[in-house]
């Protein structure tokens, strides 16, 4: 059987939106093999409706370039139709940029294709660490 | 009469003659109150030099024609206009103040016509300047946004590559499975994407044109191999009906990146398990060659600018934008033309060619 590499981390659920069919089967195939509950949406809309139904998650990974609505429009409608659950979660960027705007996500994780850092990057944001994103700006 | 006082006194008749021109020259684009004023202040600043100059116009006179021109063609620009249009509207002014002067036989001077005359270049020159300037810059953004999208859409492939590896690697998932086909297609991708941009550059770089006799169905066959790969990922089916003796004598590497990116346009906008067809035939003394796509046609403002350089129908960035523009401009070099208009559940991208007929083949005459 394959060793979690972060086996405290059972039961805690992430929420992936990206419009890469390829890159949810990816991220739920990863996460889950730590023993996360991971909840997957191809766009934003779909994601706003998961995030309405689901026990909140402890992360949402947000591609910023999607087709209909980007990461950015995500964000803002996410906080305007459902604040409580915004408030309560940690919303970071899982994207293939390197510059981001300031916005209100908690951090960004860049997709570098390392599956190691990726784990020890969402491990850090589920124990609470935020980053600044402005950093990101230069 | 001197043409200052003519103009002072048929100035309605000729702004509307010219407003009727211009707006026939413009056919369906917009307008706005900046670019409907841009040419009575042209035809005011005439009057005035007009009324002040007896030989020539002033290098003041100039610096303000140029001035009023510059936001002319700025705003023509913006609103979507192209070179042509900049350079007529000022001649349907010319045409207009003639017509009525012929009209009303009122006599022009040698020396007004020849003031006449600088003031319409220095305007037009002061246009197309602002015009060709800015439009530029857009281009030169564009290109660095478009650089931006083409290192973006490879490292998205690249990241969905090296993970694959490495749950394939480490044993996380065995070989031949859903990992394994996301590592082929992330692999495909990254392939189709540098195709893409290298084509880019070998067509902006080789202007040389190549003729020879080919059949469409010899190009259309080469490029459905390698589209079916593409479209068995979306159930796609690629229809293809075309008449196997339709010849054409010209560039068949233009032709080939001209149907090559309608091909990729109508694969990438049609859905899964949609239809692409692609036609070809005779229609008097040219070729035509259809792409029709089940993509959900194009609205109809947005045909217009179809064609401009890094315009998208979607935010799908994987496209890039390039492709009609590459299309279009090699079926030109060709000496044929590309349009597109929407049918049912799609739209149609039509190229026409002037059509070859297959060369005789002469036997060998015996050796005297």
């Amino acid at each position: 059987m394959h060793q979690q590499l972060f086996p405290d981390l059972l039961q805690r659920s992430i929420l992936v939106i990206d419009d890469s069919e390829d890159m949810l089967y990816l991220g739920r195939l990863i996460l889950e093999q730590e023993g996360f509950e991971v909840f997957t949406a191809s766009n934003g809309l779909r994601a706003l409706e998961i995030l309405s139904q689901i026990k909140t998650p402890q992360l949402v990974l947000l591609d910023v370039h999607m087709a209909d609505m980007d990461g950015y429009q995500f964000l803002k409608r996410f906080e305007i139709e459902n604040p409580d659950v915004f408030n309560q979660v940690s919303v970071v960027f899982y994207s293939a940029e390197s510059l981001l705007v300031p916005s209100k996500a908690k951090g960004f994780i860049r997709k570098a294709g390392d599956m190691n850092l990726f784990l020890k990057s969402v491990r850090g944001y589920m124990d609470g660490c935020t980053h600044d994103t402005t950093q990101f700006l230069n | 009469m001197t043409l200052h006082n003519f103009l002072i006194e048929n100035r309605a008749d000729i702004i509307a003659d010219t407003e009727k021109r211009t707006v026939a020259l413009a056919a369906l684009r917009p307008s706005s109150d900046q670019m409907r004023l841009g040419l009575p202040l042209f035809f005011d600043q005439l009057i005035e030099i007009l009324e002040l100059r007896l030989a020539d116009v002033s290098p003041h006179d100039e610096l303000v024609i140029t001035a009023a021109a510059n936001a002319h063609g700025k705003e023509l620009l913006r609103l979507g206009y192209t070179l042509s249009h900049v350079v007529h509207s000022y001649g349907a002014m010319c045409q207009s103040i003639t017509e009525v002067a012929s009209l009303k036989k009122a006599p022009v001077t040698a020396l007004e016509f020849h003031l006449l005359n600088r003031c319409l270049d220095i305007a037009i020159a002061g246009a197309v300047t602002e015009f060709e300037s800015i439009r530029q810059t857009q281009n030169k953004n564009r290109e660095v946004i478009h650089l931006g999208a083409v290192a973006h859409e490879l490292r998205n492939a690249l990241n969905r590559a090296k993970i694959s590896f490495q749950m394939l690697s480490k044993g996380v998932v065995g070989l031949g499975g859903s990992t394994s086909k996301v590592l082929e297609r992330s692999l495909d991708d990254m392939d189709i994407l540098i195709n893409r941009s290298l084509s880019e550059v070998r067509f902006r770089a080789d202007s040389e044109l190549t003729e020879e006799y080919f059949t469409v169905m010899e190009v259309v066959s080469q490029l459905v191999v390698t589209a079916e790969v593409e479209a068995s990922r979306k159930q796609q089916v690629i229809a293809v009906e075309v008449d196997p003796l339709l010849g054409l004598f010209t560039d068949r590497h233009l032709i080939t990146a001209a149907l090559g990116n309608l091909l990729q346009n109508a694969l990438k906008f049609t859905g899964a398990g949609g239809k692409i067809k692609i036609i070809g035939r005779a229609e008097g003394d040219l070729a035509l060659i259809k792409v029709w796509d089940q993509g959900g046609g194009i609205s109809a403002d947005r045909i217009a600018q179809l064609f401009r350089p890094f315009e998208q129908q979607n935010k799908d960035r994987s496209g890039m934008g390039l492709g009609l523009l590459i299309s279009r401009e090699a079926v030109q070099k060709c000496g044929g033309t590309l349009e597109v208009r929407n049918v049912d559940l799609g739209c149609i991208f039509t190229i026409r060619l002037p059509s070859k007929p297959a060369p005789l083949q002469v036997e060998p005459g015996p050796v005297v």
